[in-house]
């Protein structure tokens, strides 16, 4: 509740200035927002989860020099809707041999554990659903809850290959909750503080977390994609070896859960790295607002950033300029200027307007961020090949965990040299 | 559920196949696992079987080429051409003389069809592994090859373009340049798609030391083509029963000594390089002049009693179509295929129908030594070989 307090105490004064009669300390107000802020984030989610299954085929045309979808509406972009009215409209086949009510509920566990994370992300300053001093365990606790979904959906549909595929799902989500936790727990002691919204507050103005734990971070985008089952480690449901591993049975909606809930893992794994890792909200730093004493570093400091921003946009440039000379498709080079006219926007009117306004637009940047480390796993997914069950436990177990450990210590032993001072 | 149909003992079976999303087509293999250990194969052969050697000994040798391109459906070319190249063995030298533009012209589809099914293969291995980026750059440079292909014969997958003595019609103008502005353009693309998977360390950690082959294996099962060639011996039979123009090319045999999935892989693609060698020379060197030889045709040998009994004056037999009848003999003649020895066996009676066809394909070798490779193997590497092994099921059972 508390979090969304500041919210109302925003909105209640422009309703009373319409002619709206409300009390700032209104309960019901409160609740109202409350509830309202929900239904956004639902459905804002369940929009931008169909619209990243656009986006992952969107990518996957871009790499494999091919248009991608095109047919539903202009460049496919009708395509998600289209795609989710199928799988609510099919017929939901739960087989004979299946443990029915295991079965019935496996893909809403699947769902519902990803989509928790979102809860404790700060999406501005101040904008939170919820702000817990632990948010960060609760995350966690909760990004584990999808494998009891995978492991249920593949035991109760009584197939070889669903069992197969569940029980590697387990494995591996088990192997590389490991090190993702002891990555983010580094972080976390760097911060000081197991809540989200502090974590972002100590990257504001400063370092993001990325420099001070590359190695964490590092750690972090690998763990993430196995979390989220996808290639190199997308081995629960390897197509060509297991048909589709703990969802083989499944049809309908209850395939679309665990389909969508997927890539809602995805997203929510991205916010929670942009948060933890990229700065969260906060804007790239800009000279300006850097003091006189940190000048010399603020100059390096974002000169790298913004180096780094430009050379992606650059690269992408090339890849789309040759996906449109050898297929034709001008999407790629269109999204690419629209983002190099929105980055230049926001710079040019940043500045115009004291660093404060679109350059400090907390929602986008954070957006921006989410879409970066998803663009990555997606390109993850289309370049490498899927590893095999035993050289994947024993990447994480073998090199993946030790390296965690050491970096933990490591952070550990700095933070006492330097807070000793 | 009887006990041996879901596990033995501690082993639990699983069936990979006849419906499976890795073997492209109807194969199907009995896996005892062990965990994920596979502690034995059964590979089942006769979901493709069609009877195509039956149905040959009942058509014309003209009208078998049309059948022949389902023997192997993936290179159908090669399918036809052994077929064609067995009925032409069957006639002395002096009886049917193929022109030399059309020998030239069958190397050019030859290796055309050599580089489309290497490049089949790279594309569902690559898939077979989770690499779907591979797959489409794969098929994008194969579509250029059956382009071609739909230019000369009028079909991509199931052509039939070469006939007995030839070709029924020459190449397309333009043609020559369109291939030879494709093929220089091939080694650039395939090192595109070397840059993707061949030093990729998920893919040597996926292939390296798995499902080795040994050489005594491979010989002993009558593995040939790449896959034997992956085992260090050098036995192409374009080098050891060259016909047509072979020997005046110049090529290299790729061959490797380690005999696992990652050497057949790197065999493979040295293969689609030579290919392209070969065509690039053919092309240079390729005669003008006719395509189609002059046929052997004969009346057929039909006995005066025959006619007698049904009244039928000797004069009419002038009316009855001449065929293509060689004497009573009989012939194995082989090449090389995409996948290995293709070999046909034909035994004539003197008739106008074959009395005997059998087709040999590396597939049922390869498909027969799987399971003496992939023992002791993961469920995962599993794929990998028999991905590696390019094994087609129509191939199998004809």
């Amino acid at each position: 509740m508390e979090s969304v307090t500041p919210l109302w105490h925003a909105i209640s004064p422009l309703l009373n200035s319409i002619g709206i009669r409300v009390a700032t300390d209104s309960v019901l107000g409160m609740w109202i927002t409350y509830i309202v802020c929900a239904g956004i984030l639902a459905f804002g989610l369940s929009m931008l989860v169909a619209y990243s299954v656009l986006l992952e085929r969107k990518v996957a045309g871009f790499i494999q020099e091919r248009p991608g979808p095109n047919r539903a509406g202009p460049w496919g972009l009708l395509q998600p809707i289209a795609d989710v009215a199928k799988l609510l409209f099919k017929e939901d086949i739960i087989h004979d041999a299946a443990d029915k009510p295991a079965f019935k509920l496996a893909p809403f566990f699947a769902f519902v554990g990803p989509v928790m994370i979102l809860v404790a992300v700060p999406f501005g300053p101040g904008i939170q659903m919820s702000a817990y001093a632990t948010g960060l365990l609760m995350v966690l606790g909760f990004s584990g809850l999808a494998v009891i979904g995978i492991l249920t959906g593949g035991y109760a549909s009584n197939s070889k290959f669903s069992l197969i595929g569940g029980l590697r799902a387990a494995s591996q989500m088990i192997t590389y909750e490991v090190p993702l936790i002891l990555a983010v727990l580094a972080a976390a002691m760097v911060a000081g503080s197991f809540e989200l919204g502090k974590i972002v507050d100590w990257q504001t103005g400063g370092l993001m977390l990325a420099f001070v734990q590359p190695v964490g971070f590092i750690l972090f985008l690998i763990c993430m994609i196995a979390e989220t089952n996808r290639t190199p480690f997308d081995i629960p449901e390897g197509e060509s070896e297991i048909t589709g591993g703990y969802h083989t049975e499944y049809s309908g909606i209850r395939f679309g859960m665990f389909f969508l809930g997927e890539y809602t893992a995805l997203l929510s794994f991205s916010a929670l790295g942009a948060v933890l890792f990229l700065g969260g909200w906060n804007g790239p730093p800009a000279i300006a607002d850097f003091t006189a004493a940190k000048l010399s570093f603020g100059i390096v400091y974002s000169g790298i950033i913004w180096t780094a921003i430009i050379a992606l946009m650059i690269g992408t440039a090339f890849f789309a300029l040759r996906q449109y000379r050898r297929t034709g498709e001008f999407f790629g080079l269109v999204i690419i200027c629209l983002a190099g006219l929105v980055f230049i926007g926001m710079h040019v009117a940043g500045s115009a307007l004291g660093g404060t306004f679109l350059l400090q637009w907390p929602f986008v940047w954070l957006c921006i961020k989410i879409f970066f480390l998803v663009f990555v796993a997606l390109l993850f997914r289309w370049t490498f090949l899927r590893l095999r069950v035993d050289q994947l436990t024993s990447f994480s177990w073998k090199f993946l965990f030790p390296l965690a450990i050491v970096n933990l210590f490591v952070t550990a032993i700095l933070i006492l040299l330097f807070e000793g001072k | 559920m009887s006990n041996s149909d879901f596990a033995v003992g501690d082993m639990m079976i699983v069936n990979i196949g006849p419906q499976h999303p890795s073997t492209h087509g109807v194969m199907h293999f009995r896996l005892h696992l062990d965990g994920e250990i596979i502690r034995r194969v059964d590979p089942e052969v006769g979901y493709l079987h069609r009877s195509i050697e039956k149905i040959s000994e009942r058509r014309l040798y003209e009208q078998v080429p049309v059948y022949c391109d389902r023997v192997d459906y993936t290179c159908a070319m090669t399918a036809v051409l052994g077929y064609v190249l067995s009925v032409e063995s069957l006639f002395e030298k002096y009886e049917l003389e193929v022109p030399p533009r059309a020998w030239y012209i069958r190397v050019i589809v030859t290796e055309l069809q050599r580089l489309a099914n290497h490049l089949l293969w790279l594309g569902t291995f690559a898939l077979e592994l989770g690499s779907f980026t591979g797959y489409m750059y794969a098929f994008r440079e194969r579509e250029k090859i059956l382009d071609l292909f739909e230019s000369v014969a009028g079909e991509r997958i199931t052509i039939n373009y070469p006939c007995i003595g030839g070709f029924q019609q020459d190449l397309p103008e333009g043609w020559v340049e369109l291939c030879r502005k494709i093929l220089s353009e091939y080694p650039r693309y395939l090192d595109e798609i070397e840059d993707l998977l061949t030093l990729n360390p998920i893919l040597i950690a996926r292939c390296k030391g798995i499902g080795v082959l040994n050489r005594q294996t491979a010989i002993a099962y009558g593995i040939t083509g790449p896959n034997l060639r992956a085992t260090g011996v050098k036995f192409d039979l374009r080098r050891e029963e060259p016909w047509g123009p072979y020997p005046e090319l110049d090529f290299d045999i790729p061959t490797r000594e380690e005999g696992d999935v990652y050497a057949r892989y790197l065999v493979r693609l040295a293969e689609t390089r030579q290919s392209c060698r070969i065509v690039l020379q053919c092309l240079d060197k390729l005669p003008e002049g006719p395509v189609l030889a002059k046929l052997p045709l004969k009346k057929r040998d039909i006995s005066s009693e025959f006619l007698k009994e049904r009244g039928i004056d000797a004069h009419i037999r002038t009316g009855i179509p001449r065929r293509l009848c060689p004497s009573p003999n009989e012939t194995y003649r082989r090449m090389e295929g995409p996948r290995g020895e293709y070999g046909v066996f034909i035994i004539s009676d003197g008739s106008d129908k074959p009395y005997r066809v059998r087709y040999r394909d590396n597939s049922f070798s390869s498909m027969s030594a799987i399971g003496a490779i992939s023992k002791g193997h993961k469920l995962a590497d599993f794929i990998a070989i028999f991905a590696s092994l390019d094994i087609v099921a129509p191939g199998l059972d004809r």
